[in-house]
């Protein structure tokens, strides 16, 4: 009896939507990612066009660790200076090394991962040990311990913070490339005698694309929170630098005094990273990367 | 289930090799001459080929790294470069902070974050579950040394309920303890409540009710264990975070333990200490992770019983 | 006609989904006597596992029950409060489902999770609850029932749970049985094994049973009556007899038409055309009427009522209700 005949199928039934069109859908939907989206757009302008109301190595003595007023939004530091200009400028800086260091990290895991996943085998095995070894590092610790070898500054934290994000991709992408190299489609490129490289641009790297966009976003929001707290730590960008992190870590000699120095630049860290999540939250359901 | 237990032990011991091999080299992966580093500044040649000649840096690396894991091993640490002292002695008095810390921050976190979840799993879409969801979104984006100070100033400085820093007390440990405990609990809340949400979807919940089980048993009982079973590898997971984010909390409260010692020493250049607290840090990690593992089996009866 | 146990008058149970408002169940009544196995069939997607979910209120949260009664010896199950129905299930009434291996709980015991049923319900200490479990598994015709009791649920096959669901719904002793598809999951062998099983306790317990599924066999096999559901209404209601002899309501005559039988050696298996409608796309008149083959006009504008016929059977179609309406 469930032998039920199907009815003529309508056009409707089978009309694929355009798959951005579709994407746009589905994702305008996800309140809280667009706003963080939003967020996101705002602060990539900011770092653009650094709209500071003041120089941020302005000092003014006469008004040093001064309470937010109608002249200084967020107050002044130890010098005097504006902490709201000295954020907004601060916003390129702590951007810039999230994005590289991520950047770095996505592009060298995802070659590991790609290559793991699609040749197998040895290489794999090497391939994902090497990443274990790297995990075995609680969190954090790898940066700190890559840091304390190659020394502080700005950019042995982008570097540190770049092979701390490897693995993750590796792990992602090695398994998104395991389950598009299952399709049948690569089954029969391979047999028409496509070459290895050709189908891994054209076929698997596009296949792990949404994997790779969620797994970035969300790196992103890692990323920023490491780079202030190796700032903090002080192995990261001088206290000279307008970093979130930096402000923080001179801003914990005032806690008493000025708690403002505290609390707005990471005011700006904790929304930065929020959006960040938020947004591959929004992704991650919309994408619908099988993550493991 | 021995099974189990033998191959997961046999996966972690190369990966500690690797790991020690790592740590080992660290002396020698740090840019210049480890006896120039070592014997300082102002010394002389001959006093640097002597400092060579004591470390050992002429024998062969495997000769080395045969004789830094059995120092490890039999409890020789070596000195430490800034104090002189051996790393041990430094090292002893440090972990008794930075493990209590870790006890009261992954005990209430656990607790806390299991019980949100549920919580939030089975008010599904009301009210008191969009508030933990915005509230564990955040606690997954604050950065824990920020939330620590800001903790600080509210309720040390402002309110003075508890000690800035230090470790007078037992009271010393509230805040920290707070700090490095919040991010663990919203990750434990996220996923207990994931978790339990498609748990209660399943047809042995409806048998439990089916048998006229009270709401508290089939959530308590039925649906919380097979949750569990989960919940333990991501809890797993939180003790790397939990290692890292005691560097951090200790720096923003002066403890003085494993985590401080680590900055301290890294920014003193006193490497065989570094050596030393990595090593213990790697290898606590990697060892919860594999009781982790065991436990899961335990937790699993398809593993259990295979 | 035997005593009514389980009487189910004028059930409505609605679903609110997206699409907004969904009836599942429309105007169901029926009732299940002593000793007696009552048939629920359909497709999937006519309402009758929302039916039986109903009975126990144990439908999902989107679902609820707008109106009727259950009633169970005359007391009405949708006026309890939540303690007393709870009391039911598992107790008065007991339920199994379709899929035995994922109805048992893999983190516990066998033995812990029939336990638990007479713990609470006939208030037995521990020792009393394990002998009385061992004796139940020991009934459904498992051997060994120690050691099946310290096993988990993964360690058994598909019949052997099925048999621990049954053991686990008779050991407070139920008055009514509501069974789900309960061998639709299984082997053929081990079907015919759990149908025998569930006849010989309706025997030895005097139970009622309700059973759902789609399957005709097992109705033509178990069965005392029969109800035909389509679109969460009833359509057909006889003695099992009856009804394969003579089925009144053209959907009930497609669905026989369309078991293979032995020895009929059809090229094509007879089907019944197009597809049961979306629960949110009705029909305005007979629910039916777009896949039946006798439709008339009136058929697609009104909506035919459930007419007795013959005293015993009813029939909810146009075509019968002007034949009997003649034959009056």
């Amino acid at each position: 009896m469930e032998e039920v005949k199907m009815q003529e199928a309508k056009y409707e039934d089978f009309k694929i939507e355009n798959p951005m069109k579709e994407f746009a859908r589905k994702f305008l939907k996800k309140k809280s990612a667009v706003v963080s989206l939003g967020f996101i757009f705002f602060l990539v302008i900011l770092a653009i066009f650094q709209p500071a109301p003041y120089d941020i190595d302005e000092t003014d003595y006469d008004n040093i660790l001064s309470e937010p007023n109608s002249e200084h939004l967020f107050g002044t530091d130890e010098y005097g200076r504006d902490v709201l200009s000295r954020i907004i400028t601060g916003t390129r800086l702590s951007l810039s090394v999230a994005v590289t260091a991520v950047t770095i990290g996505a592009f060298l895991g995802s070659i590991l991962g790609i290559i793991a996943g699609y040749y197998g085998g040895l290489l794999e095995s090497l391939i994902m040990r090497f990443c274990d070894i790297l995990f075995s590092f609680p969190g954090l610790l790898l940066a700190i311990g890559i840091v304390a070898i190659i020394g502080p500054g700005l950019t042995n934290v982008v570097i540190a913070i770049s092979i701390y994000g490897i693995p993750t991709f590796t792990r992602v992408i090695r398994s998104s490339t395991l389950s598009i190299k299952e399709l049948l489609y690569i089954e029969a490129s391979r047999s028409i005698g496509v070459s290895d490289t050709r189908l891994l641009v054209k076929h698997i790297f596009p296949g792990t694309l949404p994997a790779l966009i969620v797994t970035y976003t969300m790196r992103m929001g890692t990323a920023i929170i490491s780079a202030a707290s190796l700032s903090f730590l002080g192995f990261g960008a001088s206290p000279t630098n307008p970093d979130w992190g930096a402000m923080l870590s001179t801003g914990r000699d005032y806690i008493g005094v000025a708690p403002h120095m505290l609390l707005y630049p990471g005011l700006m860290i904790f929304f930065t990273v929020l959006a960040f999540n938020l947004l591959g939250d929004g992704l991650r359901d919309t994408l619908d990367p099988k993550l493991d | 289930m021995k099974q189990y237990v033998l191959k997961r032990l046999l996966n972690i011991i190369p990966i500690m090799i690797v790991v020690s091999i790592i740590i080992f080299m660290f002396i020698h992966l740090i840019p210049g001459d480890p006896a120039r580093i070592i014997a300082g500044q102002k010394a002389t040649l001959e006093e640097i080929e002597i400092m060579r000649e004591q470390l050992g840096l002429n024998d062969p690396y495997i000769v080395q790294y045969k004789n830094f894991m059995l120092g490890i091993l039999t409890g020789d640490w070596g000195n430490s470069l800034k104090t002189g002292l051996p790393v041990w002695e430094v090292i002893i008095p440090r972990m008794k902070p930075t493990l209590i810390l870790a006890i009261f921050s992954i005990v209430w976190s656990v607790i806390a974050g299991i019980s949100i979840g549920v919580i939030s799993a089975i008010n599904r879409g009301k009210l008191i579950d969009y508030i933990v969801m915005v509230g564990a979104s955040s606690g997954i984006s604050l950065p824990l040394f920020w939330l620590g100070l800001m903790l600080m100033q509210i309720f040390s400085v402002k309110l003075g309920w508890f000690p800035t820093t230090g470790i007078d007390s037992l009271s010393s440990y509230v805040l920290p303890s707070i700090t490095l405990g919040a991010g663990i609990t919203a990750m434990i809340a996220r996923y207990t409540r994931s978790s339990m949400i498609e748990i209660l979807k399943e047809n042995y919940i409806r048998t439990s009710r089916a048998k006229g089980l009270s709401e508290f048993i089939v959530i308590n009982k039925h649906a919380l264990r097979n949750s569990l079973v989960d919940v333990i590898t991501i809890v797993g997971l939180q003790f790397g975070f939990l290692l890292a984010g005691s560097v951090l909390v200790e720096t923003v409260f002066a403890i003085p333990g494993l985590g401080r010692l680590l900055i301290d020493s890294i920014l003193f250049r006193d490497y065989t200490v570094v050596q030393t607290v990595l090593l213990i840090f790697t290898f606590q990690f990697i060892i919860i992770n594999l009781i982790v593992d065991v436990l899961y089996g335990v937790a699993n009866p398809k593993i259990r019983y295979q | 006609m035997s005593e009514k146990l389980l009487e189910v008058k004028n059930l409505r149970t609605e679903f609110h989904t997206d699409k907004g408002k969904l009836v599942a169940v429309n105007d169901v009544s029926f009732y299940v006597g002593k000793e007696e196995i009552v048939g629920l069939v359909g497709e999937s997607g006519s309402g009758k596992s929302v039916t039986s979910l109903s009975v126990l209120r144990l439908l999902p949260e989107q679902g609820n029950i707008s109106a009727g009664e259950v009633l169970l010896e005359g007391k009405d199950l949708l006026k309890m409060n939540k303690k007393d129905i709870r009391n039911i299930r598992g107790g008065d009434i007991a339920m199994i489902f379709q899929d035995p291996m994922s109805s048992l709980n893999p983190v516990l015991r066998v033995g812990e999770q029939i336990m638990e049923c007479t713990k609470l319900h006939l208030k037995y200490n521990n020792s009393q609850a394990r002998k009385h479990a061992i004796d139940m598994i020991k009934r459904v015709g498992i051997p060994v029932p120690e050691d099946v009791m310290n096993r988990y649920p993964h360690q058994l096959s598909g019949g052997m749970s099925q048999r621990i669901m049954i053991a686990m719904a008779m050991s407070c002793n139920p008055k009514v049985l509501i069974a789900d598809e309960p061998t639709t999951a299984l082997d053929v062998t081990i079907q015919a094994q759990v149908m025998e099983l569930m006849l010989e306790l309706k025997e030895k317990n005097k139970i009622g049973i309700l059973l759902i599924t789609h399957d005709l066999g097992v109705v033509a096999e178990m069965c005392n009556r029969v109800m035909v559901m389509y679109c969460g209404r009833i359509v057909e209601m006889a003695d099992v007899f009856s009804l394969f002899k003579n089925p009144l309501h053209p959907y009930t005559k497609g669905l026989i038409a369309s078991v293979p039988k032995i020895g009929k050696n059809a090229d094509v298996l007879p089907y019944i055309a197009g597809r049961v409608p979306d629960l949110s796309q009705m029909p305005k008149g007979c629910k039916f009427a777009p896949r039946c083959s006798e439709a008339m006009e009136k058929c697609y504008k009104e909506e035919p009522k459930l007419t007795n016929i013959d005293g015993n059977r009813q029939c909810r179609c146009h075509l019968i209700r002007e034949r009997s309406e003649i034959n009056e």
